[in-house]
Parts: structure tokens; sequence; C-alpha cells
């Protein structure tokens, strides 16, 4: 459905110099330099498939994404969606493709709800009875019914963004990108639009390239992620994968009935201590959970105790921070 | 047929959403009309002073008037999106309009409807009209004069489209050169082109061909392009002329666009 192949993209930013001489000199002086934003960039998406589309600022995610949407002109490599050039065809290609942009709306901001959907029926050149059919069932599965007849203006951030949705899958498209559809929202809406998606993209087989900050989106949502970084692919591949390799780290943390040992077997660290509690962090392939539980049952009486995985935030922000470095000694593959 | 119905639709979308703020319609309309006022009185304390300008009596100068004023509100009003594209092409909307299956160029133009200047558009015609009614025209004068009219709405066209193209490349900077051609050029032609001096008249008539908007249509409605030296042709051009400069904005946003899409600011 997406095939992405050596893609590139490269910016001419003019070179600014600060200060009052600086300013004198921006004015007289044309340097430029070359920002690659986007640096050989290679994927495939096939139909129906939910992709996690992440990176820190910057890493070149909404470029590539413009890219596949047909607004960006590649500078060198190959997108075709659905068999289409984006930018040749953009007019073919964006009849069929769905865009939602958490930060800024699509809606008419000063009418009602329902007018941006009746207008964006006649943008779309949608037949009357099955703009009534997608609709409906849009506005019964995310629950904006009572949200109709008010003013875009009016809603709240969580009720917009229900709506955002429904306005870009009004006429029935077959592609699906998200940029950041969670941010901002508190728990309940985000788990709202969450299990819409997970249910769209189930039901109906919508492809689904989901940009986020948000890993838990990720992780509820997407059995794949591609995960980018100074513009290149640095993991593309399942969240199980990932965490298995890089989430080896695991906390565990126990409530004792009487003091709490005082020492801890090797390889383990005390994370924290209490009287009658500890907090310990050890690597799962160097301790099993089960031994070190027995262990320590051995020394005091358990009362309570749970078992934590890296949460998939702590691994993807240390690939952030010291690249797949440390993923590729634990023998994960550079590019899987 | 249908990008004319999708615009209507669009721009009816426009007069709502403003409707929704009705104190300030009342308000901003009622500037408008007294701005009108504002305009005519200078041309007609002018004539009442000196009986007529350059020959031409007060009725020949509301002709005048009347004309480029119905053909720049028109286009003031209907394709005002074009003028705020500045602003549009930073805060990202265009990216918006490039993700919907429609020309990029109807999206803008329907994008914004300035109800207000309907006000405009009506005293323009009123004024047109009286002018035509004491001059007692024919039909083949009000064919010349509806050709300015129109020619004046293409002028203005390619004017706004030609202004939002430039912002490709300065990003905002340029709609002060846009309204010396807009607003400081239907005020310039509120006055026959003959009363200006020959270097400006060469300008108004080669340079930026706003002469061809209302003067010359109007010459040949009044009889009067001979009286004032003009070859016979020169209102015929006027079509042509107008046309071409609509087509000359239409490629240089077709360009500017085909930039953004390669540079993405």
């Amino acid at each position: 459905m997406i095939e992405v192949a050596n893609l590139r993209k490269e910016y001419r930013v003019a070179r600014h110099h600060r200060g009052a001489l600086g300013a004198l000199r921006n004015l007289v002086e044309t340097g430029h330099d070359v920002v690659r934003a986007v640096d050989g960039i290679s994927f495939t998406i096939a139909v129906g498939e939910f992709v996690g589309f992440i990176g820190p600022n910057g890493a070149g995610k909404s470029t590539t994404v413009k890219m596949l949407t047909g607004v960006l002109e590649p500078t060198a490599g190959t997108v075709r969606v659905a068999g289409r050039e984006p930018r040749r065809e953009r007019v073919a290609h964006v009849a069929h493709l769905g865009v939602v942009f958490g930060q800024r709306t699509q809606l008419w901001w000063d009418l009602p709800v329902i007018e941006s959907f009746d207008l964006l029926r006649h943008i779309y050149r949608i037949a009357e009875p099955a703009y009534r059919a997608q609709r409906d069932r849009l506005v019964e599965m995310l629950e904006i019914g009572p949200l109709l007849d008010v003013p875009v203006r009016k809603l709240s951030l969580g009720q917009r963004m229900r709506c955002e949705l429904a306005a870009s899958l009004v006429h029935a498209p077959d592609i699906l990108f998200l940029d950041e559809p969670t941010i901002g929202l508190d728990v309940v809406a985000k788990e709202t639009i969450r299990t819409f998606l997970a249910v769209e993209n189930r039901e109906r087989g919508t492809t689904i390239l989901l940009t986020t900050h948000d890993l838990v989106d990720i992780e509820r949502l997407c059995p794949r992620m591609i995960l980018i970084d100074h513009g290149r692919v640095v993991y593309d591949g399942s969240v199980e994968q990932i965490r298995r390799s890089l989430g080896n780290e695991r906390r565990l943390r126990v409530d004792f009935d009487g003091p709490a040992p005082p020492a801890v077997p090797a390889n383990v660290e005390v994370e924290e201590r209490g009287p009658e509690r500890l907090v310990l962090r050890f690597r799962r392939d160097q301790v099993p959970a089960p031994q070190l539980i027995a262990w320590l049952a051995e020394r005091a009486p358990i009362t309570d105790l749970s078992l934590e995985e890296t949460p998939i935030e702590r691994i993807v922000a240390g690939i952030y921070r010291d690249g797949l470095r440390d993923g590729l000694r634990d023998g994960l593959p550079p590019n899987s | 047929m249908s990008a004319l119905r999708l615009y209507l639709r669009l721009i009816g979308a426009s007069v709502r959403a403003q409707m929704q703020y009705r104190a300030s319609f009342f308000i901003r309309s009622s500037v408008d009309f007294l701005v009108v006022v504002a305009d005519f009185l200078p041309i007609y304390f002018l004539v009442r002073k000196f009986g007529a300008l350059e020959g031409w009596s007060l009725a020949e100068l509301a002709l005048l008037y009347g004309m480029v004023e119905v053909s720049w509100a028109t286009i003031e009003g209907g394709l005002r999106g074009f003028e705020h594209f500045g602003t549009y092409l930073i805060q990202g909307e265009l990216d918006r309009w490039l993700l919907r299956p429609r020309s990029v160029i109807l999206q803008i133009a329907a994008h914004w409807f300035e109800i207000r200047k309907l006000g405009r558009i009506a005293q323009g015609a009123l004024v047109l009209t009286i002018a035509a009614i004491v001059l007692q025209l024919d039909a083949r004068s009000w064919a010349w004069v509806l050709t300015g009219v129109c020619g004046g709405m293409l002028f203005f066209a390619g004017v706004v489209m030609l202004g939002a193209a430039a912002q490709f490349w300065t990003l905002g900077e340029t709609s002060e050169l846009q309204n010396m051609l807009t607003y400081g050029g239907s005020a310039a032609l509120s006055y026959p082109v003959s009363i200006y001096a020959q270097w400006f008249r060469r300008v108004l008539t080669y340079g930026i061909p706003l002469a061809f908007v209302n003067y010359f249509p109007a010459l040949a409605a009044l009889h009067r392009t001979a009286v004032e030296g003009w070859p016979a042709i020169m209102p015929w051009l006027s079509p042509p002329v107008c046309a071409a400069v609509l087509l000359v904005a239409h490629a240089a946003f077709t360009r500017g666009l085909r930039r953004y899409e390669s540079t993405g600011s």
C-alpha cells in the first residue's frame, strides 16, 4: 500500500548572522545551508497495517508524512501510495486519504460541526446515501451525536478531536495519517480515541500511520513501529521485539513483614530502601525473577510484591539518547 | 460547473460564519458605507467648483468611478482569501487545501467572502446606474460599460492572485505593494487617465495596465476615444489585456505552489 525507497528531503536554509551587524549582513548575503531533514528512508506498509511512527522532535517525521501525503516533493527517492505518486497525482491520491493534525483543525471554526461534514461531502463529491451511512456510523462510534449542532469553537479539545477524526473519515479513505491525535487529551478521551482507531483498523481494514509522542498509543494500537532519528530509520519492527531486546530491565517492589533483608544478590541493584520495603532493579537475562523472589522470601516473610517491565517510554528515551548501540549489543538487528 | 457550485457552498459557509458575530458585521458594514461616501465626495466637490474636469462632466466621472468600484469591490469581497493568503501560508492552512481533492485556487478563492463589501458593490452599482441614466446611454454604450466592469474583475482578480503568488517568496512582506495596486489603483482610476501627467498616463497604459480596466471602455461608451486622442482600437484591447493579467497571475501562482511543494516553507 505504501512503498518508500531511499527517500530524501533537503531544505535550503538561509544562513543567519547574529546581532545588529549580522542583520545587515543577512540583507546582502544570500548564503544557504543545506539541511537534510530526511536522509534515505525506506519502508513498506501493507494494506490494513497499523504502524506507529515515532522519533524525537526534528527527526524528520512530519517531513516524511508530508511527502507521503503529497504536500512536499522529495529531493530524491520514491514514494508510492496505492500505486500512485502522491505529488504527481495529488487529486486522485488525496481522495483516498484521511489526515488528522492534532494541533490544527480541519473543521469550520465558527460553524456547527454538522456543517463541516456537509461541506466535506461536497468537497469529496460523495453521493448522499453513502455519505449519510458513513456519517451516521462515525457519529455513533465516536458518540458525537449531541455535538453536531454545536459550533466547533465551543467544543472541548477531546470533543473536537473526536469530530476531527470523523471529519477525516467522512469520505471513507483507505489510508489514515494521524499526527498526534491524542495530544493534550485526558485519559478517558485518549481511551475513546484509541478504541475507535483499533476498531476502524480491524473492521474496515483502514491502513493507519500514527505519529505520536505518547508511546501508550503505540503500545495499545500498533503491532509495528518505525522509529526514526536524524532523518534515518533506526528501528522498524514489532513493539514486542524491541521490548524483549532492549527492555531488559525489570523492577521488583517487595513489602516484608518485618525488617527488609540488609543485602541483595549479585547483579541486583537497590533503587529504594524502606524499613520494610525494597525496590530492586535487575536485568532479565542475568537474574530470573522467580529465583530472586525465592531468595528474598527465605530471608524475610513477603506480604506483597509487584514486578514491572521497563516502560516502553524508557526504552525509546534510551534510543533517542544513545542511539541503538545498546540494542545492537543485545543482539537486535539494526534494521529488522 | 461543479467548481462554481462548490465555490458558492464554501462562500455560503463563510457568510454564515461571519453572521455569528452580528454586531461586528453591522458596525463594519456601516463603516464601509461611510468610506464609499467619503470616496466620491472629493470628486463631487471638485467638479462643482470647476464645472467639469478636463472636459468630463460629473455624470461621466461618476460612470468611471462606478465601473471601477463595482469591479474592485466584487473581487475584494468575493476573492478575499487571496488577500489573506500570506497569513494562511504561515499558519499552514495551505497544507489543508493541498490535502483535499479540489483545486487549491478554488479553495483559496472560496475561503472568505467579505459580506460587508456587498454594501460597496451596491453603492458602486447605484452610482453607475444613475450616471448611465443621466447620460442616456444606449445599448451599445451599456455593453461597453459591462465589458469594462467584467474586464476590471479579471484584472483585479489577477492582481490579488499575483499578490498571493508573491507570498510564496516573501511570506507576507509584499502586501503593501499589492495594496498600492488595488486600493491605489482603484483610487487613481476614479479620475480619467487624461488628467494625469504624460509619464503617469504611460505607466497606467503600458506599465500597470490599469487604464484598460475602466478608462478605455468608458471612452468607447461615451464616444470620447478620438476626443481624448487615442486610437480606436484601445477599448477593444481592454478585455484581452485584463484576461492576460489574470493568466500571468495564474501562471505565477502555479509556480509559487510548485516552489512551496519543493521547499515546504
